[in-house]
């Protein structure tokens, strides 16, 4: 019987309007964002822009955190993006007073100096170093307190202190390709691009094909003839919801293959290994979650409400999430639904939140599995007459 | 006649728009949470505007059809002395005065905030992605009567004019003005949304393409 359900239910996804406009969708961007194919071409020395790297060299990382703290002191005003908008935040006096500290016991500067750079009559002589001996658990433990004071968003969160970018030399742009070549294989760095730009779709568009699978059954005044079906509760909301998983990630795995069959293609031509199945692994670990949340969310709070609440709700959270990355693209995990990784290679950044990205991936979709328990309770609810809709509880229960 | 159409805006506030409505002040009440609101200059104003207020448009217009989604409501509705087409525009009227509204209030707190913009053309700005957001939605409601459906259409557009649409969407590009365009150009966005807004009026009018 599940079988045979599953089918169906698969069936009317692939019918409907919605699906068909997820699949343009899903086309649409792909191409328009990855249609063209761009290689990475291996550094030779005498080039004269190696491009930027990231690294995790704490020394550089202090002391270009604390040059921008100093500018940001002197002007009285820290740039924070708490949802990716600009937000300026002035500090109390107070506040400022103990960013003052800070920079008096991180840097080289004497108060006079400090002073003096406020002021501006600092002359060239006077340079900010990072204090000799700071180690850099205490500056993170600096850097901690001064979020406290500026809110979330800051150039100075826990996420920002992993890396630094600066401009690469030739040794390190070679050894960038190398690490493309020998890490990656070449075909997993392309992988976790696709994930990247994909990602920002799927965080939001299952939700709609949740929302109006639920609806379908009251629009069409059949709901009655189904809650009197012989399948029990968890029978139907786990077969509606396997099928629309089933649905929604077959065009996703797809083009994650049309994506491997180019990186491939790009492999053998450079005369390099290559991983066949990169696609297979990362959309399934990478992908797959985001998919399961924005369906259950959409299964559970229709089910609950009756109403198409849940786009409001998945709609917010996808808003908030892609502001939330916008000033970090590369190597951005933390506990967004969509994390980013928008860049071919930079494997030593992907090895940095691999392991966040992996609790991440687990709790979303442990939310999600908690989320269709919680959609089946209802639904069961609701066959019984217990629990009708939001607002219009206990109304058909049974003596 | 100016009565019953005051009558029918009031029940419609009261039994229709009123929840939608919450949902938008919410919307806008939790932005200085989400963004600053204090010494922006123009183009800081404009990226709120473009990227954050068109929202609005979806929350306010797109349900314009809600209350007669079920047939026999539309029936009902359909042998009553005002036409049907003239409640629906009531509707619509009465979203668009919220949307005004709620854009004002908004801008005239950052006004407060020392932001310096100009009223107007931010003003212009953040409406004409509202109507056009929320037009594209209407259209898609008014062809398959599906809510689900016209509220994806919206979020498919911005998804599209985030991912570099000013090359694949041109004068629709949502986000034009804070991406350095003049605010001459939003005149094609609002006047598209007014154009989709009047032809889903039309359609819906018809019955669509479900009826």
């Amino acid at each position: 019987m599940f079988l045979a359900l599953l089918k169906k239910e698969c069936a009317c996804y692939l019918r409907s309007v919605t699906y068909f406009i997820y699949l343009a969708a899903m086309i649409l961007f792909y191409f328009s964002q990855m249609g063209d194919f761009e290689t990475v071409e291996k550094p030779v020395p005498g080039q004269e822009d190696y491009g930027v790297v990231r690294t995790a060299d704490k020394d550089l990382i202090m002391r270009n955190k604390l040059q921008r703290l100093l500018q940001e002191y002197t002007g009285e005003e820290y740039t924070t993006y708490p949802v990716g908008f600009y937000k300026a935040v002035r500090l109390s006096d107070g506040e400022q007073e103990k960013v003052k500290e800070m920079l008096l016991d991180m840097t080289s500067l004497s108060e006079e100096e400090l002073e003096a750079v406020c002021e501006g009559t600092a002359d060239e002589t006077i340079r900010m170093e990072v204090r000799k001996g700071l180690t850099f658990e205490e500056f993170s433990s600096e850097m901690e307190k001064l979020c406290g004071m500026l809110g979330a968003g800051s150039e100075y969160s826990k996420e920002k202190l992993k890396t630094t970018k600066v401009p690469a030399t030739y040794e390190q742009a070679a050894a960038e390709y190398e690490s493309l070549i020998k890490d990656d294989k070449v075909t997993n760095a392309y992988a976790r691009l696709f994930c990247d730009y994909m990602g920002i779709l799927l965080a939001v568009l299952p939700v709609f094909l949740a929302v109006t699978r639920s609806l379908k059954d009251r629009k069409a005044q059949v709901w009655q003839v189904v809650y009197m079906a012989k399948a029990s509760s968890k029978t139907l909301v786990s077969v509606r919801f396997l099928a629309a998983v089933l649905v929604t990630a077959a065009p996703v795995f797809l083009l994650g293959c049309m994506q491997m069959l180019q990186a491939v293609y790009y492999a053998k031509s450079i005369h390099v290994p290559y991983d066949l199945f990169a696609c297979v692994k990362y959309t399934g670990f990478w992908l797959l979650p985001t998919i399961l949340v924005s369906l259950s969310v959409g299964f559970f709070l229709t089910e609950l409400t009756d109403s198409a609440i849940a786009v409001f709700v998945q709609g917010i959270w996808w808003f908030t999430s892609i502001f939330l990355s916008t000033s970090d693209l590369v190597g951005n995990a933390g506990w967004n639904l969509i994390p980013r990784f928008n860049t071919v290679g930079q494997f030593f950044v992907y090895e940095q939140m691999k392991e966040q990205l992996f609790w991440n991936r687990l709790v979303y979709t442990g939310a999600a599995v908690l989320l269709m328990i919680l959609t089946v309770l209802v639904y069961d609810r609701k066959r019984k007459g217990v629990f009708v809709s939001a607002g219009t509880k206990l109304r058909n229960r049974k003596n | 006649m100016l009565e019953r159409n005051y009558e029918i805006a009031k029940i419609n506030f009261k039994h229709h728009l009123i929840g939608h409505f919450a949902v938008a002040v919410l919307f806008v009440a939790i932005a200085p949470l989400l963004m600053g609101m204090k010494n922006l200059d123009e183009m800081q104003v404009a990226k709120i505007m473009e990227f954050y207020l068109g929202f609005l448009g979806v929350i306010l217009l797109v349900p314009l059809f809600l209350p007669d989604t079920d047939k026999n409501i539309r029936d009902l509705l359909a042998s009553k002395k005002t036409a049907l087409t003239t409640v629906r525009l009531i509707r619509l009227l009465e979203a668009a005065l919220c949307l005004l509204a709620l854009l004002l209030v908004f801008l005239y707190v950052l006004k407060t905030g020392d932001c310096t913009f100009r009223y107007g053309a931010c003003l212009f700005a953040a409406a004409a992605n509202a109507v056009m957001m929320g037009g594209t939605g209407l259209l898609c409601y008014s062809l398959v009567d599906n809510v689900a459906l016209a509220y994806m259409i919206p979020f498919l557009y911005y998804a599209m004019s985030m991912g570099g649409g000013e090359k694949y969407l041109g004068h629709f590009w949502l986000f034009g003005y804070s991406g350095g365009g003049s605010i001459q150009e939003k005149g094609w966005l609002f006047a598209g949304g007014i154009l989709l807004g009047v032809l889903s009026l039309v359609i819906r009018g018809k019955g669509g393409l479900c009826k």
